[in-house]
Order: C-alpha cells, then sequence, then structure tokens
C-alpha cells in the first residue's frame, strides 16, 4: 500500500492506495466519486475523464500515486451545489445526453477545450471530443451543446 | 501477500540504481497510458516496484549545441504544441498531434512510446525519419545510439537494468530537407495507424542527395527503407522511379493483419502512400 494525497473538487484526501490502483478505482471505490464511469478501461472510450491540474486525462490510465499532490476535477466538481454550469445546461438544453454514460466525460472534454479555448471552431470542438465516445451516437447534439455554452462560460473558466 | 511498492525518485542516478536492481522486480512507469492498461486488464496486484519517471524533470524540450533536446518523458500533447518543434521538427509535431487523442495525449510521452516500441508506435516512425539520437542513462553513465540501433522487442521491461531513456538528440530540419509525416488510420481521432511513411529527405539540382523513408506497422517496429536509399539518392524523382521504390520498399515489409487491417490492405496502400510521399519531391 501507498500514502496518497489528492485535492478532488477542492477537498483534501489522504489515503492508503494499492501501488498499481488507477485514479478511476481510487475515485469510485475509496472516495465514492462515482462521476467518472467505468468503460473500456484501455483509454479509448473517454467515460473516465477527469481534469487533472488543468489538464484532460484518463482516470483509468492514471496511475493514483503518480498523481499525488494534484487537484483532480470530476464532474461533481463543475459548477456549483444548485447552479450548473453553462455547459452542464447546455447539454440539458440541447438534448444531448441520451442513455448518459458518456456524458461526465464529455463535460470534461467540453470543459478542458472551453478553459483554453473559450471560442472554438466546430473543428476544434470535434477534436477535443475525438476521445469521447457515445454509443447511443448523439455526437450532433453533444457537438452543438457544446457550441451554445461557449458564448455563456464566462466567469466560469478554469479549474474549480 | 503481494505488495507493490510505489517509488518516485528525484534524481536519475538513483532512478538509474532502482532499475537496475533485479531482487526488486522494478517497473518504470511515466505517463502510464501503457503499463497502466496491463494492471487494468489483468485485475491483480503485481509484486513490483514501481518506479515512476515524472520526478525526474526529464519533461524538457529545448534547443543545445545545434540539436533539438526532447525528453523522454514530455507528454505528446505538449512536444505537438511546441513552437520549438514546430519551427525545427514539424514532423515530429505533426505525428505526436495525431496520436491516441487530446487526453492520452496529455500523459503519454515520448520516450514511453519509443519503450513500448510497437509496430504502431508513431514516435519511433517519426524519430527514424528524423534520424534521431537516444541518449540512455544508467548506472555506468551515458550512451547514445541512433534509433535505428535502439532494441526492438517491444513490451515495457526491455529497458529495465539496463538504463532510463533520458532523450532524444535531433538534428533540425533544415531550410533545403523536405519531410513528409502521412498516416492512415481508420478514423481522424482516436485511432492507431493503419500504415504510417514518413520521410526525410534532401534535394541538389534535380537531384536527390539523401532519403530516409521510415514505414511504419509493416515490421515488428518502424524501420528505415534501405532500399528506398539506394534508389533514389542520386536519382531525379518521377512517377516511374517512385513506383519501383514502392514495389522494392514492399520487399522489405512483413505485414500482419490485425483488427485494423488486412497485411493485403496494408501493402496496397503502403504503395500509394510511398508514392504520395515521394511526390513532394518533385
Amino acid at each position: 500500500m501507498a500514502l496518497l494525497e489528492i485535492k478532488v473538487n477542492g477537498r483534501e484526501h489522504r489515503l492508503e492506495v494499492d501501488a498499481t490502483a488507477n485514479l478511476l478505482t481510487v475515485l469510485r471505490e475509496q472516495l465514492f466519486i462515482t462521476g467518472p464511469k467505468v468503460g473500456c478501461e484501455t483509454g479509448d472510450c473517454g467515460a473516465c475523464s477527469v481534469i487533472i491540474d488543468g489538464k484532460l486525462r484518463r482516470a483509468c490510465l492514471t496511475n493514483a500515486m503518480s498523481v499525488s499532490g494534484s487537484e483532480i476535477t470530476t464532474v461533481e466538481g463543475v459548477g456549483e451545489k444548485g447552479a450548473l454550469h453553462p455547459l452542464q445546461t447546455s447539454f440539458y438544453e440541447n438534448y444531448a445526453s441520451q442513455c448518459g454514460y458518456c456524458t461526465p466525460g464529455m463535460i470534461m472534454a467540453s470543459k478542458a477545450l472551453l478553459d483554453q479555448n473559450p471560442d472554438p471552431s466546430e473543428l476544434e470542438i470535434k477534436e477535443a471530443l475525438s476521445g469521447n465516445l457515445c454509443r447511443c451516437t448523439g455526437y450532433v447534439n453533444i457537438i452543438k451543446a457544446v457550441k451554445a455554452a461557449a458564448g455563456n462560460t464566462s466567469g466560469q473558466g478554469g479549474e474549480k | 501477500m503481494l505488495n507493490p511498492v510505489f517509488l518516485a525518485p528525484a534524481d536519475l542516478n538513483q532512478a538509474c540504481s532502482l532499475l537496475a536492481d533485479e531482487a526488486i522486480q522494478p517497473l518504470a512507469i511515466a505517463g502510464g497510458t501503457d503499463v497502466m492498461v496491463r494492471f487494468n486488464r489483468h485485475r491483480r496486484r503485481r509484486q513490483e516496484t514501481l518506479v515512476c519517471l515524472g520526478k525526474l524533470g526529464l519533461d524538457y524540450i529545448r534547443e543545445e549545441d545545434g540539436k533539438v533536446l526532447v525528453g523522454a518523458c514530455a507528454p505528446l500533447s505538449e512536444i505537438a504544441a511546441s513552437p520549438l518543434i514546430r519551427e525545427k521538427l514539424p514532423l515530429l509535431a505533426k505525428a505526436c498531434s495525431e496520436m491516441a487523442s487530446p487526453a492520452v495525449r496529455n500523459a503519454a510521452t515520448l520516450g514511453g512510446n519509443v519503450v513500448n516500441n510497437a509496430r504502431h508506435a508513431d514516435g519511433v516512425a517519426a524519430l527514424t525519419a528524423l534520424n534521431a539520437a537516444v541518449v540512455v542513462a544508467s548506472t555506468e553513465g551515458e550512451r547514445t545510439m541512433p534509433m535505428s540501433d535502439f532494441p526492438s522487442a517491444p513490451k515495457l521491461e526491455k529497458l529495465a537494468g539496463d538504463g532510463i531513456v533520458k532523450h532524444f538528440a535531433i538534428t533540425p530540419l533544415g531550410s533545403d530537407e523536405i519531410w513528409a509525416w502521412k498516416k492512415l488510420r481508420q478514423r481522424k481521432g482516436e485511432s492507431r495507424s493503419v500504415v504510417s511513411v514518413s520521410m526525410r529527405a534532401s534535394m541538389q539540382g534535380g537531384k536527390c542527395t539523401a532519403m530516409r523513408l521510415v514505414i511504419g506497422c509493416m515490421a515488428p517496429s518502424p524501420f528505415a527503407s534501405k532500399a528506398a536509399a539506394e534508389l533514389m539518392v542520386g536519382q531525379e524523382p518521377g512517377p516511374a522511379l517512385h513506383e519501383q521504390v514502392a514495389l522494392e520498399v514492399l520487399k522489405e515489409c512483413t505485414p500482419a493483419s490485425d483488427a485494423r487491417a488486412s497485411a493485403w490492405y496494408r501493402e496496397k496502400v503502403t504503395a500509394v502512400l510511398i508514392e504520395r510521399v515521394l511526390s513532394q519531391l518533385n
């Protein structure tokens, strides 16, 4: 076992983890933060996407101990209590969720994009979401939602 | 009871000593995008010592003595976005920008891609085309070898006990040099290469004076074609010659069939990509 110290969604945690554990398992099974989803566990589907120190990463491919000392944002840390982030509102208004399994990853990938590039082109949105799979194939509305949110995220950028 | 250990040394010599100590069963980990797939897949604890390379400061990208040095732990996304790489080694920037997906590129390192050295390792293909030198640090000091001499047995453990890839030293592309990076993949995002063809070449007086043509996914590791160099250097490029080169290069290939493409298809498209790449010389 190894001692992990991380800040998740603004809250500090200190816990013992298996040295080989991935961040996704630690978030879900030890911290009970279940927004990041278990999908392929090979880095292909994007359901587990989180933001680590400002960068979009795969929680399933991240050794938990390798990010000790880092700040992690999951979908639970996007927006504020009682107030959705503009991206979340936009996903809701544009029917960008069907079964919803990919949605946390889609939101995190979109947030990472808008934090860096508040006014992305459609091509840039597609590129940013290229690692996130939606098996309901609702991509058109997802892209529409990100576009709509792009003009409406002022004051919400950066790590939460 | 199995009890894997995680160590993150901040000193390169210490990291080399740890990796050389067989008693602790060391396994190097950097971005983790290859290593963690194995852990996830096998779902079991391992009696290993994970030696994390992330605190060694090997993520630099800088110019030194006329060479561009790319640290082994530099993430692919930073290499692709680096103004220095985009200006001096656009072939490498393009290759890195087309690997995996944005989230994976933020973690995956060029050193990891090279050490893993799979058939489809685009980093290996790009560095081989650029004729990069690999600098390896070990308990016995540093040694430098050309990419083409780097051990090609794929899968992770290869360098354990034999040092750590420190950085890649690459001569910038000259203004008279011609480069190409063409990668065929199933879709634009998040896709491994079906085939890649890359080139670093020079022309003078209408004739080819230097040619490194590298083929990826058509052998156990990407390789620089000897036939292309022999046939092209000293010659005037043209469609007939390009077709002949493509046929000869295919003789050097040992394509495999997998979920992405059949060996037959790979041969067909490799010939097309080679001719397209060589046509940039005209």
